[in-house]
């Protein structure tokens, strides 16, 4: 094989792995793309079923005092669960909600002053991690 | 042969752009759907917080109206650039709602798509309704041949817990039922503390109750089936220092707070970590000069009624209840020097029952409003009961306060509180018993009952008429 041939070959070898590389960067930049989008919507999807669960919870506690929590729901979309319900009596009670699309979680931590005559809440927050209840 | 292999790497390298830009502009499709829906759940959640009832049942679209507050309008809303969104609400019961929202888009023929969320919303909300209660009216009572002076009550479910002395009828613990909103009926007949009893508190499945009992003053019952009391179902005893000397109980977050009477060596109020209600453990305790007849916990801190004749309203500070500690100000000193012997907080309200005197009046409400310790204004308001107030309690929303007394012309006596603070007379309304003295009494906010334990009865009571 004579020089020229060498230089094509290393050519095309080169430009080869150049070509694969952004070809793969760009197939991995549009697959991450869709998977974004994926996360988002499940992600805001766990959201609501976490809060599904709190919405329970809140009524379950109005409607008894007693209510201990410690639930699991299934829907279409997902699971939820009630964790449980912190206190006892009327005032100063906690709920935990936790919503579950898939991988993605999202949980609410709410702290309520009094729950008759009607519920008072004094903190409605999204954590990473549960501070005021504990699994069973 | 370059050309060539040039070519086709240079398409490739155009498809792959083309699809990744496409990828992008779906997710950003995709994101953007998901904003629109997530908004549209939000509009339904915020028209349930202003009233259940505008979440009726259908497909809508929703807008700020002219209040400045969400509303539906229309069956969908639809962006500028194609996303229609709508907002399905599915009734599952009065008070229980399924909300769907949708968004959809097309941009040519291969950019279209849906995202849909679902959550749940309910009427939460809601203010619990309460009865007339300025013309209560007796739905029942169970009589005890003798005198078993019942002294506290706790309630769980639809059971009456009722402590009481022991011997007269009395079996320092008994319990009652009275799920038929008629005469209360005994249940655990069999069941006998073998000690009287003076408080007694429910917490979850358990029960505390502060007995005459030398050496075991404090007992924990399992109560999840409250029909099923027995000496079997005793979780742990506590025994406190001295003997039989526990009068009052509060519970708050896994902490069993004891109140005692008046022991110059010996604490008198003491915290119990009660996590595990079979081992109990000491987290801390208090010694004050004063017996603590009665005890409620608000904001962090346990309101002691108390027989110090200079201050008979004590603050605790519990905040830490592993660092009891008598709060700065320290309490409040009531007029002349009978004890006070009850005490119920709500909202900004503190009511304090006393032991009868020719010379006072023996209800008293403090403002909380200013801080832990009752502020001298705005307040006190006092008012006459013509008996001591062994027990009182306020329905949750501060509307009414019921006061066991033994006054023997109205054993029960009702306040309206905002009359008290404003400087009316504030008894609505009184019942009378033929069972004698008021000595407990308890508000059932589920049902909107009252239940009053005389010397020798359990009565029911519901709002008229």
């Amino acid at each position: 094989m004579n020089r020229r041939g060498y230089i094509f070959l290393l050519s095309v070898i080169m430009i080869g792995a150049v070509a694969v590389a952004t070809l793969s960067s760009l197939l991995l930049i549009g697959v991450g793309s869709m998977q974004i989008g994926y996360t988002v919507r499940q992600s805001e999807q766990a959201r609501s079923l976490a809060q599904t669960c709190a919405e329970r919870a809140l009524r379950s506690l109005w409607e008894d005092t007693a209510y201990a929590g410690v639930e699991e729901f299934t829907f279409d979309e997902g699971q939820c669960d009630i964790l449980q319900v912190g206190g006892s009596g009327n005032e100063n009670r906690s709920i935990c909600a936790e919503g579950r699309v898939g991988s993605t979680v999202r949980r609410y931590e709410i702290l309520l002053e009094r729950t008759l005559p009607s519920i008072q809440v004094s903190a409605w927050r999204e954590v990473d991690q549960f501070s005021v209840c504990s699994y069973q | 042969m370059g050309v060539a292999i040039f070519a086709v790497l240079a398409g490739a390298v155009t498809s792959v752009l083309f699809v990744g830009q496409e990828g992008i502009l779906q997710s950003g499709d995709q994101v953007r759907a998901v904003y629109l829906s997530s908004e549209a759940l939000t509009a339904a959640r915020s028209m349930r917080d202003v009233s259940f009832d505008q979440l009726a049942q259908g497909q809508h679209g929703t807008c700020i109206g002219a209040t400045g507050q969400w509303e539906f309008c229309g069956q969908e809303n639809m962006t500028e650039d194609g996303f229609k969104t709508t907002l399905t609400i599915q009734a599952l019961s009065e008070s229980h709602v399924r909300v769907t929202a949708e968004t959809k888009w097309r941009e040519g023929n291969s950019r279209s798509g849906s995202v849909l969320l679902t959550e749940e919303l309910l009427d939460w909300r809601a203010v619990k309704p309460i009865g007339d209660w300025t013309a209560p009216r007796l739905a029942g009572s169970f009589a005890i041949e003798g005198n078993p002076l019942f002294s506290g009550l706790a309630l769980k479910g639809n059971v009456v817990f009722a402590t009481s002395a022991y011997g007269e009828g009395g079996k320092g613990l008994q319990a009652f039922d009275y799920s038929s909103d008629d005469d209360p009926v005994p249940v655990a007949t069999g069941f006998n503390l073998e000690s009287a009893g003076y408080a007694v508190i429910v917490a979850g499945d358990t029960l505390y109750v502060a007995a005459a009992d030398s050496s075991a003053e404090i007992q924990i019952f399992d109560v999840t089936d409250p029909s099923a009391l027995s000496l079997s179902k005793r979780l742990a005893t506590i025994n406190l220092p001295g003997d039989g000397r526990a009068r009052s109980l509060a519970f708050f977050n896994n902490t069993l707070f004891v109140g005692a009477t008046e022991n110059a060596a010996e604490p008198e109020s003491f915290a119990f970590d009660v996590t595990d209600p079979a081992s109990p453990r000491l987290a801390d305790s208090l010694q004050d000069s004063t017996s603590v007849f009665g005890l409620s916990l608000h904001d962090g801190f346990a309101y002691i009624a108390g027989s110090m004749d200079s201050m008979e309203l004590r603050v605790a500070d519990v905040f830490d209840a592993s660092d009891l500690s008598i709060a700065p100000g320290e309490g409040y000193n009531l007029t002349d020097v009978q004890d006070a012997l009850s005490v119920a907080t709500v909202n900004d309200d503190l009511l304090i029952g006393r032991r009868s005197g020719d010379a006072i009046e023996e209800l008293v409400m403090l403002d909380l409003s200013k801080g832990a310790i009752p502020s001298a204004l705005p307040g006190p308001w006092f008012q006459e009961i013509a008996g001591s107030v062994p027990s009182l309690v306020m329905e949750p929303g501060g509307r009414f306060a019921y006061i066991a007394t033994d006054n023997t012309a109205a054993q029960l006596q009702i306040a309206d509180l905002a009359r008290f603070r404003a400087g009316q007379f504030p008894i609505v309304a009184t019942a009378t018993t033929l069972t004698g003295g008021g000595r407990a009494v308890a508000y059932d906010a589920q049902r909107d009952r009252v239940l009053l334990a005389t010397d020798r009865g359990i009565l029911l009571y519901r709002p008229g008429p």
